[in-house]
C-alpha cells in the first residue's frame, strides 16, 4: 500500500524533531549533573515499569507450567504424607518401642510400604452441564493407568476412571449422580454418603450422618478412606446447613472448595493394596459406594 | 546577518541582564518567529537546533537547554502560524514585518511562541528542582515578560532592521 505524501512527510517531521529532541537532551543530560540525575532517575522509573510488566506478563504465561510443577511436587507430598501417616498408624499399632523417626526413615526407604501411589494428569475434557459428566484425562494404561482407580486433587475428589485407552482415560466425574464417595465430617469421624444431586457445581450432600452427630456451619468434610479408591482426609468442602431426613439421619449441605470450573491437572490415585482388597471381598462393592 | 545580531542580543541579555535566576530572557525565539513563513519544518528546525545550539556554546547555560526549548518551537511556528494567515493575500505577502502583521496578530503569534518555548525550557532546566505550581507561574512570568520585550525589540528595531 502506498502512503500519501503527506503522511510522509509528517513522519518525517516527526522523526527529525525526535531526533533533533534526543540530542539535546544527551546533551543536557551530559553537561548537567542535576539534569542528568533527574532526567535518569525518570528514565529508570520509566524503565522500571516496563520491566515490572514485562515481568508480570512472563510471569502470566509461564503460569501453566508453574502450576503443573506446583501440582506435580503436591503429588510429592501428597505421597509422602500418606507414608508418614502409615507410619504413625504402624508405630501406633505395634507398639514397639521404635521411634517414629525410624519407622518413616524405615516407609519412606521402600516404596511398597505405601499403599498409594499418585500419578499427575492433565485433564483434557471436563463437562459440567450434565447430570452424567465426565473428564478425559491425558493419563492411559501406558502409564500405567487401570480402570477404578481414584482422581483427585488437593482439595476435592474429582472422580473414578472408567474405561482407559493407551494414552487417555475416561473419568466418571464426581458431579455426576451415579457417583457418591464416602466421607466424614469435622473430627467426629461420622461417616456418611457425598454426593452430587445436579445443579450448582459447587454444591453436594452428605446423607446418613447420626442424629447424635453435632454439625456446625462451616465444619470440614473429608474422605473417610473407607473405600481403596481415595485416601483418607482430603478435605473436599464445608458445611453449609442440614437438615434432618426422614427423622432418621442428617442431611448435610456442602459446599465444594474445589471448583470444577477451573481443573487444569489432576492426580490418579493408585492403591497397591486394591486387588487384594477386592480379591478378599466376597461382594464386589457397589458401583454407587466408593 | 539578522541571526547574527538576534545571537549577540541574546548573548549580552544573558550575561548581562539578571534580575531574578528564574526569568530568562529569551531573544532567539524571535530569530525562528522571524524566518519567513514559507521555510518548510526541517529547515526552521535545523536553523532552530543550530542557534540553540550556539547560544548555549557560547553562553553559561546548559548545553543543548535552548537547542531542545528551539527545535521545539521551529517544530510547531508552521503550525501556530497557520490559523493567522488570511486567505485573500498569497504566502509571501504574509510575514512578520509586512503591513498585514497587525499588533493583535503579532502579540498572539509571540505569545504562543514563547508558550512554545518555555513549555520546553522550564521543565528542562528546573527539572526535578522545582514544584509543578511554581514551574506554571514561572512559565506565565516568563511568557509575559518576553512577550513585552520581543514585541518591542520587533517594533522598534527589528522591523526597521528588516523591511
Amino acid at each position: 500500500m502506498k502512503l500519501p505524501p503527506l503522511i510522509y512527510n509528517s513522519i518525517g517531521k516527526f522523526l527529525l524533531f525526535v531526533l533533533l529532541e534526543t540530542l539535546c537532551i544527551i546533551l543536557i543530560v551530559n553537561n548537567s549533573i542535576v539534569q542528568r540525575y533527574r532526567i535518569m532517575e525518570g528514565v529508570r522509573a520509566f524503565q522500571s515499569f516496563f520491566w515490572e510488566k514485562g515481568t508480570d506478563v512472563k510471569n502470566y504465561t509461564h503460569l501453566r507450567t508453574a502450576n503443573r510443577e506446583l501440582l506435580e511436587e503436591n503429588s510429592k507430598l501428597l505421597e509422602q504424607n500418606t507414608l508418614l501417616k502409615e507410619a504413625l498408624e504402624k508405630n501406633k499399632g505395634e507398639q514397639k518401642l521404635v521411634t517414629l523417626q525410624e519407622q518413616i526413615e524405615k516407609n519412606i526407604g521402600d516404596s511398597a510400604a505405601s499403599n498409594y501411589t499418585f500419578v499427575l494428569a492433565k485433564v483434557i475434557k471436563n463437562t459440567l452441564n450434565s447430570e452424567h459428566n465426565y473428564l478425559i484425562l491425558d493419563k492411559g494404561s501406558k502409564e500405567g493407568i487401570t480402570e477404578d482407580l481414584g482422581v483427585i486433587t488437593p482439595s476435592a475428589v474429582v472422580g473414578i476412571t472408567r474405561a482407559v485407552g493407551p494414552h487417555y482415560s475416561y473419568v466418571y466425574s464426581f458431579l455426576n449422580q451415579r457417583q457418591s464417595i464416602s466421607a466424614k465430617i469435622g473430627s467426629s469421624d461420622a461417616y456418611g454418603s457425598l454426593h452430587w444431586e445436579g445443579g450448582n457445581i459447587h454444591t453436594a450432600y452428605l446423607t446418613e450422618i447420626p442424629l447424635s452427630v453435632a454439625v456446625g456451619k462451616g465444619d470440614v468434610v473429608y474422605t473417610s478412606g473407607n473405600s481403596s479408591f481415595f485416601p483418607s482426609d482430603i478435605p473436599v468442602g464445608k458445611s453449609v446447613s442440614y437438615s434432618i431426613l426422614n427423622g432418621v439421619h442428617k442431611r448435610v449441605k456442602v459446599e465444594l472448595l474445589q471448583d470444577f470450573s477451573h481443573l487444569d491437572y489432576v492426580i490418579i490415585v493408585k492403591n497397591q493394596a486394591r486387588r487384594e482388597i477386592d480379591s478378599l471381598s466376597a461382594i464386589k462393592p457397589a458401583m454407587n459406594t466408593k | 546577518m539578522g541571526a547574527l545580531l538576534i545571537l549577540i542580543l541574546q548573548l549580552l541579555a544573558s550575561a548581562f541582564i539578571n534580575i531574578w535566576p528564574p526569568l530568562y530572557i529569551a531573544i532567539i525565539p524571535l530569530f525562528i518567529i522571524l524566518l519567513p513563513v514559507q521555510t518548510d519544518t526541517y529547515t526552521l528546525m535545523f536553523c532552530g537546533f543550530a542557534i540553540g545550539l550556539l547560544t548555549d556554546a557560547l553562553s553559561d547555560g546548559i548545553l543543548g537547554l535552548n537547542a531542545a526549548a528551539c527545535t521545539l518551537l521551529a517544530a510547531c511556528k508552521n503550525m501556530i502560524i497557520r490559523p493567522m494567515q488570511r486567505y485573500d493575500i498569497q504566502p509571501e505577502a504574509f510575514d512578520l514585518t509586512s503591513a498585514d502583521f497587525d499588533t493583535r496578530k503579532l502579540i498572539t503569534l509571540l505569545i504562543f511562541s514563547y508558550l512554545v518555548f518555555f513549555i520546553a525550557y522550564i521543565p528542562l532546566d528546573s527539572i526535578g528542582a522545582s514544584s509543578f505550581i511554581f514551574m506554571i507561574f514561572r512559565l506565565v512570568i516568563n511568557v509575559l515578560v518576553n512577550v513585552i520585550i520581543a514585541y518591542l525589540l520587533e517594533r522598534l528595531w527589528i522591523r526597521r532592521i528588516f523591511s
